[in-house]
């Protein structure tokens, strides 16, 4: 009798240690866990804190890198839909870092295909096809402001501007072109 | 007999009546004349005004390019000698000989900053230190925002630096979980200086300099 109960004690211990080990771990430390850092992203992604979020998903992808169902945190505790994957692509794609964005899309739906991912992947592909778009206008605009001519490259660099309103270059081609069109049709008058 | 003389007498009328008509034509047309040209006299000196305006704009952005260029900001400056060099190939030769040593100014500032660039290539190149990469792609890029290569040199050392930052991150856990609480600080302030934003760290740096201080007290 006494060696079953000795047995049962033991067993007892043996699986609360195996079910709450990060606990432990966290409570002799102060510190935070892999999933505590993955909800942390969570959170910045709520409200659209990208870059931190960001920041947090890479840590989380140290210690964990498959996007999966269930994955188990500590004890029986489960992330019912883990995936810092598909996060993290869809951080790249709010910060318009669309080639990461694609990267881990793309890990993501290896891995674990989900709806979301997939939704998320064909606006990155958009989004790239409207880079290649602005990118065409961009050098066509060149083009004509090296031919000097200037109505023509403010069109194709407004072109690209409609696409990607941050393209600074495309911008300073259109304060140049027009600096020089206001000269050129001053002394147009004059001839 | 009668009748040829009044004839004669209005063909007479109708003659003296033709060169009073012509006569009055003629000062009607000399006068719109004159006032043609008058208005041409007027729209000619708009003409010279917007002309003097334009070698006026001419004027003002080349000294503008060459103050750019005299305190070294050569990119800008560039901006402003290529609005000059275009603007005065529309001009005429007057002007081309007046500003045409902005295409050797172009030329000088384009020197100085193909160097520049060359620079922070190199540096970037040589140097260990991701930071410092960083830092001297950023000061390339700022100068010609299309370099292909630091652009693409960036993109991989940001990559580094996120591999390693996540090293460092979970090395000084290590270490703060040990009670290590001097090296756990070290390593995440080391981490801090290859990402200054990174929240995380910031936080759990912030929670292990607190901690040493309440030891310390």
């Amino acid at each position: 009798m006494k060696f079953l109960s000795s047995i049962i004690i033991t067993i007892i211990v043996s699986i609360s240690i195996s079910v709450f080990p990060q606990e432990i771990k966290k409570e002799e430390t102060g510190f935070t866990t892999w999933y505590e850092i993955y909800y942390e992203a969570e959170e910045y992604i709520k409200i659209g804190r990208w870059q931190d979020a960001i920041d947090n998903l890479h840590l989380v992808l140290v210690k964990q890198q498959k996007d999966r169902r269930n994955a188990r945190t500590y004890g029986m505790n489960f992330i019912k839909e883990f995936t810092p994957n598909r996060n993290l692509g869809i951080c790249y794609y709010h910060i318009s870092d669309f080639e990461f964005a694609r990267k881990y899309l793309e890990i993501h739906l290896r891995q674990f295909l989900t709806d979301s991912g997939k939704e998320y992947l064909e606006k990155v592909n958009i989004e790239l096809e409207k880079e290649v778009k602005a990118n065409e206008h961009f050098e066509k605009g060149r083009s004509y402001y090296e031919k000097r001519e200037y109505v023509l490259s403010i069109k194709e660099m407004e072109e690209v501007l409609k696409i990607r309103p941050d393209y600074n270059v495309a911008k300073k081609y259109i304060e140049k072109a027009k600096s020089i069109m206001e000269i050129k049709n001053k002394i147009k008058i004059k001839k | 007999m009668i009748q040829f003389l009044l004839l004669k007498f209005i063909n007479l009328i109708s003659i003296v009546l033709f060169f009073i008509n012509f006569n009055l034509f003629n000062t009607e047309f000399r006068v719109a004349s004159v006032v043609a040209q008058h208005d041409k006299k007027v729209v000619s000196s708009e003409k010279i005004d917007e002309y003097i305006t334009a070698e006026e704009e001419i004027k003002e952005t080349y000294n503008k390019g060459m103050e750019l260029f005299n305190s070294g900001n050569y990119k800008k400056a560039i901006e402003m000698f290529e609005i000059v060099a275009r603007g005065i190939e529309e001009a005429g030769p007057d002007l081309k000989k007046e500003y045409g040593s902005v295409k050797d100014y172009i030329a000088k500032a384009e020197e100085k900053l193909g160097n520049l660039i060359a620079n922070h290539l190199n540096k970037a190149k040589q140097s260990k230190k991701l930071s410092e990469i960083i830092r001297e792609l950023k000061s390339a890029l700022n100068i010609d925002p299309e370099l292909t290569e630091a652009k693409k040199l960036l993109k991989d050392t940001e990559a580094k630096i996120t591999e390693e930052v996540s090293k460092l991150y979970f090395k000084g856990v290590d270490q703060y979980a040990a009670d290590k609480l001097y090296e756990a600080i070290k390593i995440w302030k080391e981490a801090l200086e290859l990402k200054p934003d990174h929240a995380r760290i910031k936080k759990d740096l912030a929670r292990a300099e607190s901690k040493l201080q309440l030891l310390n007290k």
